[in-house]
Formats: C-alpha cells, sequence, structure tokens
C-alpha cells in the first residue's frame, strides 16, 4: 500500500477536528483489538459525530485507496472490526444519539453508536421493548449487533437482530447515502438490500442510522430452573419443552459448566449433570397457562425443578447462567468459544459429538448455551501459553465443527466470520456459493476498501 | 518503592482482561467521553503498551488521570480485573514533580493542615467569592471553577478537647476521622460524638492519626501512602477497642481494602493489617445495628434521596443501613444511577475538570428528577462535590447533607 499519508491527513482535518484523528502509536493501539485478542494497528483512527463526516472520510479513503473498517464498541467475538488490512478505523463511538422513538408506530431510529442496554432502557420506559439481548447488551453496540446480525438469549421467541431492521441508512464506498427498506410493516418493494446489509460485517457499506421495529413491552414473565442426572437427559427434552409453547429463552448448561459455577458462586447441585433454564414473557394469562403445561409436562416425567416464585429468585437462577464464563476462566484462562448451530432434533448427537472430540483430544470442554435455538456453545478451554494443548484444542474445535457441517448445521449463529472463521465457511459452502458473495461485495465495493479481509 | 514488584503487580492483574469490554459502559468517564482511551480496557491496554514497548510517560501519566477510581469495572468484569489498582500502581510510575511531591507529603503533616487551615480561613473571603453557602474560587486556572464551603477556623480536635471526656464512657469505639472531616467539615465529627455519646459510646479519637493515603496514593505517591498506612496501622493497633469507626466511604475502603491491598509493599505484617482492617466499620452500619438509632428517629415528609459513595458502596459493600435510616427519617426516594460516581476522585476534579463536572452535572440531574429537598450523602468528599453542583447545576432549594448531619438534625433539632 502506497499512501501519501501527510496528504490524506490535511484533507482529513478539513473535515474533521484535530481531536478526533487519532495518528498517536498509543491511540492507534486502543483500536487494533477486539474481544478475539488479536491485535492490527490501524493508520488512522477517525470520530465522526454525523452523516456528513462520514461521507468525508469514505470518500478520501476512496481517494487514496485506504482500507476503511467500521467499529462499534469493540467487542466481537470474530475479528469484524479488526484493521487486518492498516487503514482507516471509524469509530463510532461518538455517534450515540436516539434520534426517535415512535409510541405510535412502534420504531425507533438510531445511530450506530447506541449501546444495546441504554435501547432496552430507554424504550422501555415508554411500555415498548427491543427484544435481541446478545449477551454483550450492556457494552456492545446496536451498528455491530446489525453488522454482525447478533443473536441473543431471548431468539426462540422473539428472533434475531435482522428480524428487527426495518429500515438502514447507507454509506457506500464511493460516498453515495442509500436508504434500504422502510418504516412499513409491509414491504416487497425491490431486492431486500436491508436483510443483505444486516450481518454484511462492515464489508458492503457504512451504515449511519437504523430504523428498528419495536413490539409492546411484555409485562408478565415465568422461570423454570430444570435438574437432570446426565446432559443427554436434559437436551433430549428440548424439542418437547418446545412443542408446549415457544418460551422466550431456552438455555442448557452441561454438568461441566455446572460444576465450574458452583465453586465460584458457592451454590450446590449434587448429582445435577445437565439443566434447563426456561423464561418466557408475554401477557399474564398466556405466559400463567403456559406455565402450567410446563410444570405438568416436568411432572409426568419426574423431572425436578424449581420456579422462580418472585425477581429475586429469578435473579438468582440468571446469576448461574451469567456467571458460567467467569467461572470457566478460572479453570483454564483461554477457551475456543464456537457458536455452532444445528437442528434442535440434532442437539443430543451435537454435544455427544463435542464430548467424543474433547476425549480424543483430551481436552476439557464445557457445553452450555442456547439449546431452544440449536446454538450451543461448545468451549473447548487451554491455556494460551501451553503451546500443545492449545493446538489440541483448535483441533478439537476444527473437527467440532466438521461435524455440525455433517448435520447441516452452520458454522456460526451470532457471532459473524470476521476472521476466526474464514476456513470454516469454505468447509460449509461451496466454492460457486462463495463466488456468488464474492460479486455482490464487488458490486457494492469494486475497489474493496471496505473493511477488507473478512468473511472470505 | 519497588519498581519492579510495581511492574509484576500490573502484569498480573493486566493479563486477566480478556478484553470483551464489558467495563466500557460501567465507567464514568467513558460514559461521558466516548473514546477507548478513558475505558478501563483501554486504560490496561494502554499501561502494558507502555510497559512492553515503552513511550512517554507524560502520556501514561496523561491517560492514567481519567479514573475516579469508583471501581465500577471491576464490578462488572467478568474475570474480575482490578482496574483501579491497575491505575493505582500505573500512576505510581508516572514521574513527578519535586514540588507535586512536597504538596502530597504534606497531607502526612497535622501541624502544616492545621496551620494552612486557619491561614485559609483568615484569606477565604479574600480568595474567594461567597456564593450561597459556598466560596468561589476568585481566579480562574485553565478553566477551572471550583467551590468550597467555608474553611473552619479549627479542627475537629479543637472542638473534640472541648466534648466531655470520652474515657469515662464504659463502651467505647475508635474514631478515624479522615483528613475532610478533621479539616473541612469538623461539625460533621462533632456530631458523630455526640450521637455516639447519647448512646452510651464513648469515641476514641487519637490526634496523631494522620491521612490515610488516599490522596498521595491516588496521584502515585507510594510511599507517602506506605508512611501512611504504616503510621496509623501501628498507631490505632496500641487500641485494643473492638471498633475503628469511620464517616467517609474513602477513608473505610483505603483502611479497610487498600492496606490488605498493597500490604506486600510494606514492612506491616499481614497479622498486623489484618488486626487494623478487620475492626474497621462505617458509621451507619453501626448507627443502625448496634446502637439502634432507627427507633428514636422522628419521620419528617420531607422527601430525602441517596447517593452512594463508590467506596462505601463498592469497597465496603454498604449500601442498606443508610437507606434503612433515611427510610425511617423521611419520605426516602430512590434516584437513577444512585451507585454511579458523583465525578469528585480527589484530584480528578482538578485534573481532569471538564470531565468531571460532566459525571457531576448528570448526577444532579438524576437528584433533579427525583424532587428531593435533601441529597444525602456518607462521603465527605462527595459531599464537598455535591455541594458544588447544587450551586452550579441547580436552582431548587437541594440541601445537602452527610448522613451523620442528617441523623443529628433528626434526633435532636426536631
Amino acid at each position: 500500500m502506497n499512501v501519501d499519508f501527510e496528504s490524506l491527513l490535511r484533507n482529513l482535518r478539513n473535515i474533521l477536528p484535530p481531536e478526533r484523528i487519532s495518528t498517536r502509536q498509543a491511540e492507534r493501539y486502543l483500536y487494533s483489538y477486539d474481544a478475539t485478542a488479536l491485535e492490527f494497528y490501524p493508520d488512522i483512527v477517525v470520530f465522526p459525530t454525523n452523516r456528513e463526516e462520514v461521507v468525508g472520510i469514505v470518500k478520501l479513503a476512496g481517494k487514496y485507496g485506504i482500507p476503511i473498517v467500521p467499529r462499534g464498541a469493540g467487542s466481537g467475538m470474530s475479528g469484524g472490526a479488526l484493521p487486518v488490512e492498516g487503514g482507516i478505523v471509524l469509530s463510532f463511538e461518538k455517534m450515540n444519539r436516539i434520534k426517535e422513538i415512535n409510541t405510535i408506530n412502534h420504531y425507533a431510529v438510531v445511530e450506530p453508536g447506541v449501546i444495546t442496554s441504554v435501547l432496552h432502557r430507554e424504550v422501555e420506559k415508554v411500555g415498548l421493548f427491543y427484544p435481541p439481548d446478545p449477551a454483550s447488551r450492556n457494552f456492545s453496540s446496536i451498528g455491530g449487533n446489525v453488522a454482525e446480525n447478533a443473536g441473543g438469549l431471548r431468539a426462540v421467541k422473539y428472533g434475531v437482530t435482522r428480524d428487527y431492521v426495518m429500515a438502514l441508512e447507507v454509506v457506500l464506498p464511493d460516498g453515495t447515502v442509500i436508504h434500504t427498506g422502510s418504516k412499513t410493516i409491509k414491504d416487497v418493494a425491490g431486492y431486500d438490500l436491508t436483510r443483505l446489509l444486516v450481518g454484511s460485517e462492515g464489508t458492503l457499506g457504512i451504515i449511519t442510522e437504523i430504523t428498528l421495529k419495536l413490539i409492546p413491552l411484555p409485562r408478565w414473565k415465568e422461570t423454570f430452573l430444570a435438574q437432570f442426572s446426565t446432559p443427554e437427559d436434559a437436551i433430549s427434552l428440548v424439542p418437547e419443552i418446545l412443542s408446549i409453547g415457544l418460551p422466550s429463552t431456552l438455555e442448557f448448561i452441561d454438568g461441566f459448566s455446572l460444576r465450574a459455577v458452583e465453586s465460584y458462586l458457592g451454590v450446590n447441585f449434587p448429582g445435577t449433570e445437565g439443566v434447563l433454564l426456561i423464561e418466557n414473557m408475554g401477557n399474564r394469562g398466556e405466559v400463567e397457562h403456559w406455565a402450567g403445561e410446563l410444570k405438568n409436562f416436568f411432572e409426568k416425567r419426574n423431572v425436578k425443578f424449581l420456579r422462580a416464585e418472585n425477581e429475586e429468585q429469578r435473579e438468582k437462577f440468571w446469576k448461574i447462567r451469567r456467571s458460567i464464563s467467569a467461572s470457566l476462566s478460572k479453570i483454564k484462562p483461554n477457551r475456543f468459544n464456537e457458536d455452532v448451530v444445528v437442528k434442535r432434533s440434532d442437539l443430543k448427537r451435537l454435544i455427544a459429538e463435542s464430548y467424543r472430540i474433547a476425549k480424543k483430544h483430551n481436552i476439557l470442554v464445557a457445553d452450555f448455551g442456547h439449546a431452544g435455538d440449536g446454538n450451543i456453545h461448545v468451549n473447548y478451554l487451554h491455556d494460551r501459553k501451553d503451546e500443545n494443548e492449545r493446538r489440541r484444542a483448535w483441533r478439537a474445535t476444527e473437527e467440532m465443527v466438521e461435524e455440525v457441517i455433517k448435520m447441516g448445521g452452520t458454522v456460526s449463529g451470532e457471532h459473524g466470520i470476521g476472521i476466526m472463521k474464514k476456513e470454516l465457511l469454505r468447509k460449509q459452502f461451496t466454492e460457486e456459493e462463495i463466488e456468488l458473495m464474492k460479486k455482490i461485495k464487488r458490486a457494492f465495493d469494486p475497489d474493496n476498501i471496505l473493511n477488507p479481509g473478512k468473511i472470505f | 518503592m519497588n519498581r519492579e514488584l510495581i511492574v509484576k503487580q500490573i502484569e498480573r492483574e493486566v493479563s486477566k482482561c480478556a478484553r470483551c469490554g464489558a467495563c466500557r459502559h460501567l465507567c464514568p468517564v467513558y460514559s461521558e467521553e466516548n473514546m477507548e482511551k478513558t475505558s478501563p480496557r483501554g486504560k490496561n491496554s494502554l499501561l502494558m503498551l507502555f510497559l512492553k514497548e515503552g513511550g512517554s510517560v507524560d502520556e501514561m501519566g496523561k491517560i492514567l488521570e481519567s479514573c475516579t477510581v469508583c471501581e465500577a469495572c471491576v464490578e462488572g468484569c467478568p474475570n474480575e480485573v482490578h482496574t483501579y489498582k491497575i491505575v493505582l500502581l500505573g500512576r505510581s510510575l508516572v514521574e513527578k514533580s519535586k514540588l507535586e511531591k512536597e504538596a502530597y507529603a504534606i497531607f502526612n503533616r497535622n501541624s502544616l493542615l492545621k496551620t494552612g487551615e486557619r491561614v485559609i480561613s483568615v484569606l477565604q473571603s479574600k480568595l474567594m467569592i461567597k456564593e450561597g453557602d459556598l466560596y468561589r474560587l476568585r481566579w480562574r486556572i485553565g478553566g477551572i471553577d471550583k467551590y468550597l464551603p467555608q474553611i473552619p477556623d479549627k479542627d475537629f480536635f479543637s472542638y473534640y478537647s472541648e466534648l466531655p471526656d470520652q474515657g469515662k464512657f464504659e463502651k467505647k469505639v475508635l474514631f478515624f476521622t479522615g483528613c475532610l472531616i478533621r479539616y473541612l467539615y469538623p461539625l460533621t465529627g462533632v456530631h458523630l460524638v455526640e450521637i455516639m455519646n447519647h448512646y452510651g459510646w464513648g469515641v476514641i479519637a487519637p490526634e496523631e492519626q494522620i491521612c490515610c493515603g488516599l490522596p498521595a496514593l491516588s496521584s502515585g505517591f507510594m510511599d507517602e501512602f506506605l508512611e501512611s498506612m504504616e503510621h496509623n496501622v501501628r498507631l490505632f493497633n496500641r487500641y485494643k477497642i473492638n471498633h475503628i469507626i469511620s464517616a467517609c466511604g474513602s477513608c473505610e475502603n483505603t483502611l479497610k481494602n487498600y492496606y490488605r491491598e498493597f500490604a506486600e509493599f510494606s514492612t506491616l505484617s499481614a497479622e498486623e493489617i489484618r488486626v487494623f482492617s478487620e475492626r474497621i466499620m462505617d458509621v451507619s452500619e453501626f448507627m443502625l445495628q448496634v446502637i439502634g438509632v432507627d427507633r428514636d428517629i422522628f419521620p419528617s415528609p420531607e422527601k430525602v434521596t441517596y447517593h452512594d459513595s463508590c467506596h462505601l458502596n463498592r469497597g465496603i459493600g454498604v449500601r442498606e443501613a443508610p437507606r434503612a435510616l433515611l427510610r425511617n427519617a423521611g419520605r426516602f426516594v430512590e434516584m437513577r444511577e444512585a451507585d454511579v460516581c458523583c465525578g469528585f476522585g480527589g484530584s480528578f476534579s482538578v485534573k481532569q475538570y471538564e470531565t468531571s463536572q460532566k459525571i457531576l452535572q448528570r448526577k444532579m440531574r438524576n437528584v433533579e428528577e427525583t424532587g428531593a429537598e435533601y441529597l444525602v450523602a456518607e462521603c465527605p468528599g462527595c459531599i464537598l462535590q455535591l455541594n458544588e453542583g447544587k450551586e452550579k447545576y441547580l436552582s431548587g432549594e437541594l440541601k445537602v447533607r452527610h448522613l451523620v448531619d442528617y441523623i443529628y438534625e433528626k434526633l435532636f433539632l426536631k
């Protein structure tokens, strides 16, 4: 790359004040990483505060032929925000306004830097609800959620980020501003560019405004914690539980993960090797009826279960789930965190394979996650400093993914491909299929300046 | 100061960071500035970069300044990275001017502080302009616009010597005053003694006690901090009294937690520190659990809200006792983000003046939203900041009170 940086910077300074352009090593280092533990220095970091500035920056990047990488909170798990080929990191940290919450038409218009849980709080104040709740909701940004098509715990009943994106304002690599979708419930006009852009990981365009669908806030909640003597017993019951009526959340915790939490939280579940944590929300009549049926279902099958009687108890149940990550890091500092997804009928096979592979490579494995949508986090634990162990864990991860593809599953349910899963993507799609995706990329970004080196 | 040991401790702590970003929006500084360098993750990462590759120490110092040491980041960290500790250790690696070093050494010299208090007390009306109950600095350096209460003409111990002989009480507690109560708010200390005496408890306050050391530690003066720690531990350990009470959240957290966390740098034994720090008890818990003042408080109809001082809340874990007392005393209303920092952070409020004010403005908006007539807190540092916030950002008749003063009013002035 042969870029005249002095001239580029001179031009950038016409668009942004100096305090919103970083070129010093220390400041660039701060935008070299995300949650993947990898580091790639950008050449420049910019902090736009509005669409016009983004357009100006993008035009300059095109003119100088320098990569441009949009970045939200930098909390991604697949390297989507990493400037692997250097260039300009465009941080949306300062574009974090909620522009409108429409209580009649039930939508919100936001800038990409809005933190997901801030949006949750603001819409809930006026009796509305934005269902997608990735585990990172307290710190990840909506822009990042849209770019990666983030999932979350409530996806079983409510779907994922994509299902709530109604319209987008997007800056194309040549600086053109386009608008996709609309604020209407139904819309079949032309190709569905909105759904194409959601999950495109910043490779097709730079999103500067997002219109999100909202729904009325559910007012009632019921939460169950069911205990089983083997992980297989727990996971096998998932399809039947879903047939009773879709809960908002159905989480699975295996024995290994549970033991880790027990010593971490000082709780005790003797003899339990599998847990299902089930929650439903909605209107009171509907949810109470569902809870009654689930209770009967458990009783008929002699399943040991607890039903949260109040908010405090519910919080205790969830604390177990939320503490898994921290508990596992006390056992081994690192883990390859897969977010594979299979059909619910294959869940039992998925965890059986994960244990078989772990045994074969003599590596610790913890399975937990969103059983309700078939999205289990298979975690092969290791210590990065132990090169041999790290290699075995990676090998196990690859074998696991191969099994998932054999089952007709997917290599990523919600983290995205980024740079972490590029090889795995090739296992899931044919060359022709990948070539078609590349053609789409070229149609949007012929000079390949937008987040290059990702997905393919 | 053992540089190598400090670096090793920083490395050990930083290596726990998985860079997930969970801390970012818990940080009051990040929440206002929205730039990675102000986030806990950013500060940790930069410190590691500097230690690995070297770099401008000035730049490192600047970045480490942007922390109020509120500890909120630890609460939400899945790996429990103690970023505030990394920041404190990191600050001790930054070179300081001789003048600054001498300024911080004053905190450990009671005679100098006492003289300073008298001088400023006399000169205050010349140096500052009276506005409401507060004094505002006449000259603004670098846009810094600070308010102070009226500086008293005598310190807590001058009042204390006029109080009844505390030795005559059968039941006794030790009292760690802290600098702000000792020199700026001595009456809060007097009220504490009077409440305790009323319930038959004597309050033994050794006059030789010195600053807890937090101002020094938080500005990177490790040696001066250790001097405070060693002096106070040895002094208080001479008294065989079960409780050491304090009415300053920041002092308490330093005495109870930081003394232990930084123990390996000191010459004290682990046992000496344990004997000292396990006796620390917050005055609100003492008033509620040991003497039960709540049964004598006559409830009034006034609306009162409570601001959690960071160190009392996260460091000591005191959340409920002050609220329980306030529920008895008035119509208690919880404010939004009650546990978010007020932006004081000692020297942070000057060094990072603009950010400190943004955090304070947000706090005052949350206070205003409750419609409370009284804003109560339990750390004189917060009280200083909140009074300034009231003067600058609120137009109503809000009264800011230390919990001890508020309870004192309810017990004796109604």
